[in-house]
């Protein structure tokens, strides 16, 4: 082969290589972060689960009953069971932490103003399985449902906190959270009666409303 | 000698144009990987924005206002209709399907995307979950199933 053809052939490697480098260049250039993506599909996903849980009735979802602890005694002519089905998911969630708020004192609970921690391992069962079924197979989530305190006195708070996960170690990376706040479905005097029994409260001491905060986090799988 | 030098000339510009032509194939390929690649993230927002705007907004509209994520299959066809002529209008394809989950269809609208015809622009879906008002007091668990494509 004479110099020109040498030439030609260094001319071509050199021109091959610089060719390879813009095809790696083009394979490993992405046009979206796929992160990016992933985060707003989950977000959205978050929203969604949220609005349907403030409107999907448990009824349409197999029911939902139970019978409240603070019956201790066996009525016989009534089963003293609670048919919820007319409530939505989210109602649930609220009238479980109506049914177990607690009184904490100095750091300390005090007792449940209305023990009833069946309803609560009920309602948790309950909403896993939706969970499960809507998000479970696209991300790991953890739903905490939570009373913004109640403040009674500089150290005593009203106050409830509940959660469902689907997986156990915090090592992965979260996706998103959302938040929907709702309204406690209880009259101001029934809560006061309520505190009253453990705590002495004046009317005056007490939030004309008390919020729920409903956060559900995504987490990548 | 001088017939041997040239045939090493044309050998040698054999190999340049034939390496050549390997690397811009190679070269539109990664091209053509990478465009795949961005459309499909295009048409992933879209499916994304028409979904929300399906579920916040047309699918959601009821006698006493627009309710977010509660869907209402049986007055959502009107709205549907004029709403996918305006995406139609910008050359988008549209095709809406809401399944309780138990899978069965409780709205659907739009033809069904033709997969041979879609090959150089594939459909995208993206599915969320709703509520489907059925009667006034029962509402099930759905999902929201949107596929586009241009």
């Amino acid at each position: 082969m004479d110099k020109r053809g040498q030439a030609y052939v260094i001319d071509m490697l050199l021109f091959a290589l610089m060719v390879a480098l813009a095809c790696s260049l083009l394979i490993k250039a992405s046009p979206t972060e796929p992160n990016a993506v992933d985060d707003r599909y989950a977000a959205n996903l978050a929203q969604s689960t949220l609005l349907a849980f403030q409107h999907a009735t448990a009824g349409e979802l197999g029911g939902f009953k139970y019978t409240p602890d603070i019956l201790a005694v066996q009525i016989p002519w009534s089963s003293g069971e609670r048919d919820l089905q007319h409530k939505t998911l989210a109602q649930l969630l609220v009238e479980d932490m109506f049914c177990n708020l607690r009184v904490e004192v100095g750091g300390k609970d005090i007792a449940p103003l209305k023990p009833n921690q069946e309803f609560d391992r009920q309602v948790r069962k309950f909403l896993k399985t939706v969970l499960d079924e809507i998000v479970g197979g696209r991300f790991d989530y953890r739903l905490v449902a939570r009373t913004m305190p109640i403040d009674l006195s500089p150290a005593a708070q009203v106050h409830f906190e509940t959660s469902m996960e689907s997986f156990n170690d915090n090592g992965r990376r979260q996706v998103c959270s959302e938040t929907i706040r709702m309204c406690l479905p209880i009259p101001r005097w029934e809560l006061l009666l309520g505190i009253q029994d453990i705590y002495p409260v004046s009317n005056s001491r007490l939030e004309p409303e008390a919020l729920v905060e409903i956060t559900l986090s995504l987490w990548s799988k | 000698m001088e017939q041997l030098q040239v045939g090493e000339d044309l050998f040698a510009t054999i190999i340049v144009v034939g390496l050549t032509a390997i690397l811009i194939i190679a070269l539109a390929h990664s091209y053509h990987t990478y465009a795949g690649r961005k459309s499909m993230y295009e048409s992933f927002d879209l499916a994304l924005d028409i979904a929300n705007q399906l579920r916040n907004n047309v699918l959601a509209k009821h006698e006493n206002g627009a309710c977010p994520g509660l869907i209402n299959p049986v007055t959502s066809e009107r709205e549907l209709q004029s709403y996918s002529q305006l995406l139609a209008r910008q050359g988008i394809g549209l095709r809406v399907e809401v399944r309780t989950l138990d899978g069965k269809l409780a709205l659907a609208h739009g033809p069904k995307p033709n997969m041979i015809g879609q090959y150089f622009s594939p459909p995208c879906s993206v599915s969320l979950p709703v509520a489907i008002a059925q009667t006034q007091a029962s509402k099930s668990l759905g999902e929201l199933i949107v596929t586009v494509w241009r």
